[in-house]
């Protein structure tokens, strides 16, 4: 691949990169940082990159470590993306309610960015990977560094985890409406 | 029946539409007999879906300037056999772009072919002297301690401001980390009697031939101090630096 076209196609993903961005930092300026930053690596390292594979899978790995990157040079603690509490937290699929009768469908876009907010930061990349940027599962493995099986328990986890949280939103507007608590308040 | 952890990811593949046959027929056994897990089917398809369907504006668009800032890393990452240009934050780089091939330009002209690194360096200075306090001058001033804390925590740079004799009459105004010579510079914003001052503090190992240089119509005066070369800079007779310089020297002393 030449330049001009490597550089047209990586620039045409800075909304996408930019999104992402935002659910890894929830932070704009920090967001838009990180973004320029992955720009600038992936122009330095153009040369490395294979013509025919995956520019958008390549984009968002550099994406991703530049995101790991700078967190350990703040000197915080090591993203929790990679810790084992993330992999151990308590699966509570048993303590299901009754889901059925709630329509997320009625769920509003701040509430699902809220949601999404609210998620731990290596289930809402994983999340977020499948089911807006639709990789595969071996694509996201390789964009975060763990094996299958680990983003594919994020992913169940982290849809789970998304799921309540929106029943719960939905549960308590109905509440502050006096409406029947299983039956959504506000719907769009 | 197979047991809820060995479905898990099965009931994933399935929520995805990607299971085989095969592993659909375990699932489906599996979930006539587990509640459970038919709401976590339950739950992952209504969730994908959800998402999904929201996916454009979940992704939006890119604040604009970003792009320029991004197109604008290309020059950046060139290979080129001197020093790195600064990275800014935020809308600086439009700004930041047209002020360095300005400066750029006039500053070959008046140095020649053959710079002196200390020159250079200083050049390079008060071309961050002039982008920074355009972009992140904090008028109602900031906490020295609040700065080096934060200069400290998110950059690993370890700082002691002026403070009593030698910061009077000096407000902090901003304060900021610059990537170039080859690690971190510590770049602090002050105002004194309404002239911008700006002190870089040089990574440990950086040192310039010369303390006294004067570029570009700036005056800028190095010193030695807790290990590093600091370096004041204004837009003011060479005197008037030096004597900051002296107060900003003489704190540790």
């Amino acid at each position: 691949m030449d330049a001009a076209a490597f550089e047209q196609e990586a620039l045409a993903l800075v909304d996408r990169l930019y999104a992402t961005a935002m659910r890894l930092t929830r932070n704009d300026a920090d967001a838009q940082d990180l973004v320029q930053d992955t720009y600038l690596r992936a122009f330095r390292s153009a040369a490395q990159f294979e013509a025919g594979t995956n520019l958008r899978g390549w984009m968002f790995t550099i994406l991703h470590n530049t995101f790991l990157n700078q967190r350990r040079d703040r000197g915080r603690n090591p993203v929790d993306a990679d810790s084992e509490v993330v992999e151990q937290a308590p699966d509570d699929r048993q303590a299901a309610g009754n889901p059925e009768e709630l329509l997320l469908r009625g769920t509003l876009d701040a509430d699902l960015q809220a949601a999404l907010d609210n998620l731990q930061p290596a289930y809402r990349e994983a999340v977020w990977l499948r089911d807006v940027e639709q990789f595969s599962y071996e694509d996201i493995a390789g964009i975060v560094g763990v094996p299958i099986g680990t983003v594919m328990s994020r992913i169940s986890r982290g849809r789970r985890a998304l799921y309540d949280d929106l029943v719960a939103r939905s549960s308590g507007y109905a509440r502050r409406a006096g409406v029947g608590g299983e039956t959504p308040a506000r719907r769009v | 029946m197979e047991s809820c952890r060995e479905t898990g990811p099965l009931v994933t593949r399935v929520a995805d539409s990607e299971a085989t046959a095969a592993e659909r027929g375990v699932v489906d056994g599996h979930l006539r007999e587990c509640v459970a897990c038919r709401h976590q089917l339950h739950a992952e398809r209504e969730t994908r879906q959800l998402v999904h369907d929201r996916a454009t504006a979940l992704v939006g668009h890119a604040p604009l300037g970003l792009r320029a800032r991004c197109v604008a890393t290309r020059v950046q990452a060139a290979p080129r056999a001197g020093r790195r240009l600064p990275l800014l934050s935020r809308a600086a780089w439009p700004i930041a772009l047209a002020a360095t091939l300005v400066l750029a330009v006039a500053g070959s002209a008046f140095y020649g072919l053959v710079v002196n690194p200390s020159k250079a360096v200083a050049a390079q200075l008060t071309l961050d002297h002039l982008k920074c306090f355009s972009l992140f001058e904090e008028p109602a001033g900031l906490s020295p301690a609040e700065v080096q804390a934060v200069l400290k925590a998110r950059h690993g740079i370890d700082l002691s401001l002026p403070a009593g004799k030698a910061a009077e009459g000096l407000t902090l105004v901003g304060g900021r980390r610059c990537l170039y010579l080859d690690g971190t510079v510590a770049h602090l914003l002050y105002k004194k009697d309404g002239l911008q001052v700006s002190l870089f503090v040089l990574p440990i190992g950086q040192q310039l031939g010369q303390t006294d240089l004067d570029v570009l119509g700036h005056s800028a005066v190095a010193f030695a101090k807790d290990g590093r070369t600091w370096v004041v800079l204004a837009r003011a007779p060479h005197a008037q630096v030096e004597a900051i310089a002296s107060a900003l020297g003489a704190d540790t002393e």
